[in-house]
């Protein structure tokens, strides 16, 4: 089973790899999303999304190009707003980040998974990042309510 | 490796005081010097948290060979007699084998090629190319627990 760690300290890649682990991500936000959308609390919805860029070092290394990664805005009826956005692929200790922001907290949440394994996501408080726990529709349903 | 929750709760500290400077109407070249500010602090922990964990393999080391060089049997003992586990040098042991002394490397929970391979991306750091990818500091101190649980005396 391959890691970030593995790709920061393996020179024996080449661009269809990184793309692959692009497209992956891409892959498994997008689940994510999707899994989301379909169990948010009442009252809430998604927003339009917007996108961020994503060019790594490791793309530009490649000349793997740029892609644009959907965020995942929600709205509650009562103006209040949620915003899940993608970070970072490749961050030594994760496969892949997204930052909740909510409230004026903040939440990481990550990927537990080895490389082109299903996604085990997990979330923190950017306060405490040693409070790890499973993220699922159900904890984001409780942060929301 | 008893500094190392204080390194790490530090490392949240500042990390999230960098995140308070985002401006999300800012320009993207005001973002990326703020993506860089993470991080170079991602690093510099990083290799603050290192030494931790090459000290208490170290000090794996020098135990595993007291107890080597403790041995009735002088057949068993002369290889470890090779090493003075009160060298600060530890004999010149180079890290790889200093690991190897006290991670077994055939183990499946992989602790000796994680432990080389953060080794590696410490080298990298400390002698000047720093990385370009972020380090989740806090999953990599979880690591040198997992690491450090697994040191063989």
């Amino acid at each position: 089973m391959a890691t970030v760690l593995d790709d920061v300290t393996n020179g024996d890649i080449d661009a269809g790899y990184i793309q692959r682990r692009v497209d992956d991500w891409a892959d498994r936000v997008d689940g994510l999303f999707h899994q989301l959308a379909e169990a948010l609390p009442d009252g809430w919805s998604p927003a339009p999304s917007d996108t961020v860029p994503m060019h790594e070092e490791l793309m530009r290394k490649y000349d793997v190009p740029p892609k644009s990664m959907p965020t995942f805005p929600l709205r509650h009826q009562s103006g209040a707003v949620a915003e899940l956005v993608p970070r970072s692929l490749w961050i030594i200790g994760a496969n892949g980040r997204l930052d909740l922001t909510y409230k004026g907290r903040r939440y990481i949440v990550f990927d537990t998974s080895d490389s082109f394994t299903p996604p085990v996501w997990h979330v923190c408080p950017a306060q405490d990042r040693r409070e790890r726990e499973p993220f699922t529709p159900d904890w984001l349903r409780q942060v929301l309510q | 490796m008893r500094e190392l929750p204080a390194i790490a709760a530090q490392y949240t500290e500042i990390d999230n005081y960098i995140e308070t400077l985002r401006d999300p109407d800012a320009d993207d070249g005001r973002a990326e010097i703020i993506e860089q500010k993470l991080r170079i602090n991602d690093q510099a922990y990083f290799v603050l948290a290192w030494g931790q964990l090459e000290s208490a393999i170290d000090e794996a080391c020098r135990k595993a060979i007291r107890r080597g060089r403790g041995q009735r049997d002088w057949r068993s003992r002369r290889s470890w007699s090779l090493y003075n586990p009160d060298d600060r040098r530890l004999s010149g042991l180079r890290f790889e084998d200093r690991a190897a002394l006290v991670l077994d490397q055939d183990a499946e929970g992989r602790e000796f090629s994680l432990a080389m391979q953060h080794y590696n991306i410490r080298n990298q750091i400390a002698h000047g190319a720093l990385l370009s990818e972020r380090i989740d500091v806090t999953a990599v101190v979880e690591q040198f627990f997992v690491i450090q649980a697994a040191l063989s005396p």
